[in-house]
């Protein structure tokens, strides 16, 4: 069983247009225009798109915090609209790194709060607030007020809420967003940790190379619609994207390859190949090289991206 | 059980983030003496000597009650705005909870904090004007105070809802404020006013909390305020309904980020 479906998911906005101090108008803007989804369980599941795209929408459709137009859902094998409490129960929510939280309270107040509401009694979520605080690694620093916790702490800390109840699965709304380096890799480090630990997680993202690395697969939302959707490789594969191998040759002989030579860093004659079988290509170009007499200084293969594919997808 | 501990769990939150935010507390027990001083002050001037301490006792009460309401009516409004901001309301939403169970907690904590500050005040001005031997009967109006303050809760959580809808906090609960302001005899008796403003103070609740408190203390305290009282407790049905509703059409529907 999926631990995320959704068929067909609808929702519109009407947004305000103004023109002048009164005059105005309404126009209705369709945010999701018939998602569907199927996460599987254990696994990282990577929604990206464009800002205002329909991703935070969807999570939102998913959480119970907004009723979709038409289309259904199911989380946990619960439904949305008719079992809201019991997904509700299942389910660990960072929609922004750095809200969500009281903050005249301290770190382990605010998770003890938040873990109060999720059913525990007092001493049992001030006992779990302490045990997460040590794991997402605050440490004594859950004993300060959250109005002086710093970006990468606050990310922890609503890493640390999403999982004061132990659910089965998570909704990561841009983890990472503004983050420095060590503290998105630290983020980074605790996702992998909890897929490892069983956890289902929908990652939203606008670091590609997070994505990708994370994601067993990847749907990219552009305009309200799932416009791509697979794993990172077949994304790739679908769209036609290709390798980019670079080997250096070395050595005083004529070289006559039938490939694009260029003069490289070191002065040396390095090859450019765009293959689509960089298993297959690799092998004969080293061979070719070879049975000229001549040796190779380095051999690189630049994998196309997730960034790559976001282009293709999104800007056509 | 759950829902108890999820009530606690935000009265107890509430109770904290307020107090550590010492200026409410500092505002509603210091603003109605010096109020209260001063409109003793031009009463005794402008009635030659005749105002008594009695008369500065019912200012002291009326400033006492205004500034209660009008901290709970803001309170109740920027509760709901700085969750919409700080997206605590978004995770409250999202949380297995009654949504009614989080608004009369919140409300409850916003009506502990206020009698916090009537106790400084009654006790400070029923020491003063009538002697200890009184102070039974403030223990008294505490108790009726926080019932008669209740279709108050009731009032702001209306409030609370359009300011969900409508995203301006201040507005909406200082237009509140100042229409009990005027028309609840927090400060004159409410018959010095128009009959049409008579009606509008007597249908609020808040002309009930200020002669509640008075009446109890100073002692004429008569059986037909009870009936009042509880009366005016369909404010709290009503208001609890509204952000019920608020809630499951609007804020599911359009989103409650700001």
């Amino acid at each position: 069983m999926e631990a995320v479906v959704c068929e067909n998911l609808v929702k519109t906005f009407t947004a305000r247009e103004k023109s002048g101090f009164f005059r105005g108008s309404r126009k209705t803007v369709k945010a999701v225009d018939g998602v569907s989804l199927k996460i599987r369980r254990g696994e990282v599941f990577g929604l990206v798109g464009p800002n205002g795209a329909g991703k935070t929408t969807t999570i939102k459709i998913l959480s119970t915090l907004l009723i979709p137009d038409s289309g259904d859902a199911w989380v946990n094998g619960f439904n949305v609209l008719s079992e809201a409490d019991r997904v509700r129960e299942s389910l660990g929510l960072v929609l922004s790194p750095d809200k969500g939280f009281y903050s005249r309270l301290t770190g382990i107040e605010n998770l003890a709060y938040y873990g109060r509401l999720y059913g525990l009694d007092k001493s049992s979520a001030v006992k779990r607030a302490k045990e997460l605080v040590e794991l997402v690694g605050l440490g004594d620093d859950g004993l300060r007020m959250y109005d002086e916790y710093s970006l990468g702490m606050k990310a922890k800390l609503s890493i640390a809420k999403s999982l004061i109840h132990d659910p089965p699965i998570l909704f990561l709304d841009e983890p990472t967003i503004g983050l420095d380096p060590l503290s998105a890799r630290k983020i980074r480090q605790m996702i992998d940790n909890l897929v490892k630990q069983g956890k289902t997680i929908l990652l939203t993202s606008h670091n590609m190379w997070e994505v990708e690395s994370l994601s067993a697969e990847v749907a990219v939302i552009n305009k309200g619609r799932i416009a791509a959707l697979g794993t990172p490789n077949e994304l790739k594969q679908k769209l036609g994207l290709v390798y980019l191998l670079e080997v250096e040759v070395l050595g005083n002989g004529e070289f006559d390859s039938g490939w694009r030579v260029e003069a490289g860093e070191r002065g040396h004659p390095v090859i450019h190949v765009e293959s689509r079988r960089p298993s297959e290509d690799l092998p004969e170009i080293l061979e070719k090289i070879r049975r000229q007499g001549l040796q190779i200084g380095f051999v690189r293969v630049h994998e196309p991206s997730m960034e790559e594919v976001f282009a293709r997808v999104v800007a056509g | 059980m759950k829902s108890l501990e999820k009530f606690l769990a935000v009265f107890e939150a509430e109770m904290k983030a307020y107090v550590r935010e010492a200026g409410p507390l500092v505002f509603m027990a210091s603003f109605p003496f010096f109020f209260s001083l001063l409109t003793y002050g031009v009463g005794s001037v402008l009635s030659e000597g005749q105002a008594s301490p009695r008369d500065w006792f019912f200012q002291l009460i009326g400033f006492s009650v205004m500034t209660i309401s009008i901290t709970m009516a803001s309170a109740t409004a920027w509760y709901f705005r700085r969750g919409m901001i700080t997206g605590r309301l978004e995770y409250t939403m999202a949380a297995p909870v009654n949504p009614i169970i989080i608004a009369l907690a919140s409300s409850l904590a916003h009506v502990a904090v206020a009698l916090m500050s009537f106790i400084v005040v009654g006790f400070v001005g029923v020491l003063s004007v009538y002697g200890a031997a009184h102070l039974l009967n403030l223990t008294a109006a505490l108790l009726l105070v926080f019932i008669a303050l209740l279709p108050v809760v009731g009032i702001n959580l209306v409030v609370g809802t359009l300011t969900i809808v409508m995203k301006e906090p201040e507005p909406i609960s200082s237009t509140v404020s100042a229409v009990a302001a005027a028309t609840s005899g927090f400060v004159y008796p409410i018959t010095m006013l128009p009959t049409l403003l008579q009606l509008v103070g007597k249908t609020l609740p808040y002309f009930y909390v200020v002669e509640t408190a008075r009446s109890l203390i100073d002692g004429y305290f008569e059986a037909t305020q009870l009936t009042n009282i509880f009366l005016m407790l369909a404010y709290l049905a009503l208001g609890l309904a509204v952000y019920r509703l608020g809630e499951n059409y609007y804020a599911r529907k359009v989103g409650v980020h700001w």
